[in-house]
């Protein structure tokens, strides 16, 4: 089976300027050995030959990569959709180089209002992503909103929606996993889990998409008998290897960059990303995908097929397996719910 | 389930609007899964307002 290329999730550097406590990819610091310039020239020109749609660049903080816009414009050249991921706390010269660039998205990470976004990232963070968001937003940049959720934040989705309506900034509110910096006492029980489907649920029904475009991400979901779709699209199962690649910065290359680096499946430097996305055997436990091997998550779910077990990343995180995501609506609702006691 | 309620409440929905979300969905069959929009594929990494 041919399996196409959609989207890549690149990490440019891991070099970060803050040091949240829940950073997945424990950013801080650069790789040994990132890509050069002409490395990542090349490897988007890789990427445009196998038709890529989009890249979202992400990090560590992807703007303190000195040739970002470089990189960024050669996809660009090559009609290539971009995205970016920044914590905002920037300089505010990359704001013209991005009007330029005139991506698809831009996303600031917002995490509470100041008192708690800051226990999280780093003092005076909020005051600067608050002003570098608003800034790209003024000039004329597709801004987001990304709210990472754990047992420290939960309780601010209230504050932050009131600050989101009606400024023409999307939502996406995704939940914390267990790996990088974050500790699992810190991530949220299934019943907060479900809670912030609901709230999504609420929003959407309460305010129109105009007023506030909020989504839940990929990890809020897979079905559920009560509440309504609150992702983008159907949920078809983990896209890792099937149409999306995570590159990091270094040139490993992995179906997500949400899985365990053990299943990075070549590194750029010695294998060309088209031969590492056409390989038979490579992204083996999504193109290979059978029943037997659901976790007792899922094991005898009626929607097993069209899901196949959720996000792998929070998955393996949370049960050391793929295939058995615990923080799905239906497995709560059968555990939890009996609805003639409301 | 009480839960999951309380914790809703603290998010800013009233009792009457979790009822109005869980029941309505069980007494008019609500369709599972409507997607917003039409992009074929997931999208990882950030949605973007151009997509709502």
């Amino acid at each position: 089976m041919d399996y196409k290329l959609r989207q890549v999730t690149w990490e440019l550097t891991l070099k970060c300027n803050l040091r949240c406590i829940h950073c997945g990819s424990n950013a801080g610091e650069k790789r040994r050995k990132e890509l050069t310039t002409k490395e990542a020239l090349d490897v988007v020109k890789d990427l445009a030959d196998l038709g890529v749609d989009e890249i979202c660049f992400l990090g560590g903080e992807p703007f303190l990569r000195k040739d970002w816009f470089e990189i960024a414009n050669e996809a660009k050249e090559f009609g290539i959709r971009t995205l970016f991921i920044s914590n905002g706390c920037i300089n505010k010269n990359v704001i013209s180089k991005l009007c330029k660039l005139e991506p698809y998205g831009v996303a600031v990470s917002i995490d509470g209002m100041e008192k708690v976004h800051d226990a999280i990232r780093g003092r005076s963070s909020f005051k600067k992503a608050i002003s570098f968001l608003l800034s790209c937003k003024d000039n004329g940049l597709p801004m987001t909103i990304i709210t990472t959720v754990n047992k420290l934040n939960l309780r601010e989705l209230p504050k932050i929606k009131d600050f989101i309506i009606g400024k023409n900034i999307a939502w996406q509110i995704q939940i914390a996993s267990p790996q990088g910096r974050l500790s699992r006492h810190l991530v949220v029980s299934e019943e907060e889990f479900y809670a912030v489907g609901l709230f999504i649920a609420w929003l959407r029904k309460k305010y129109s998409t105009k007023e506030l475009p909020v989504i839940g991400a990929h990890c809020c979901g897979y079905f559920s008998n009560y509440l309504p779709n609150i992702n983008m699209s159907y949920w078809k199962g983990c896209s890792a290897g099937i149409n999306i690649l995570g590159i990091k910065s270094n040139g490993d290359t992995i179906g997500c960059l949400s899985i365990p680096e053990k299943f990075i499946e070549g590194n750029l430097r010695r294998k060309g990303i088209k031969e590492i996305w056409n390989d038979n055997n490579a992204f083996s436990y999504n193109r290979k995908f059978n029943e037997e091997q659901l976790g007792t998550n899922c094991k005898g779910c009626k929607y097993w097929k069209k899901c196949k077990g959720g996000c792998n990343g929070l998955s393996f995180f949370m049960t050391n397996q793929f295939h058995n995501d615990p923080y799905c609506y239906y497995r709560i609702e059968k555990k939890f719910f009996k609805l003639d006691k409301i | 389930m009480r839960k999951i309620y309380e914790i809703g409440k603290e998010l800013g929905i009233t009792e009457e609007e979790i009822k109005e979300i869980l029941y309505k969905a069980t007494n008019d069959k609500q369709k599972i899964n409507e997607p917003m929009d039409t992009y074929k594929g997931g999208r990882y990494g950030t949605v973007s307002i151009r997509d709502l």
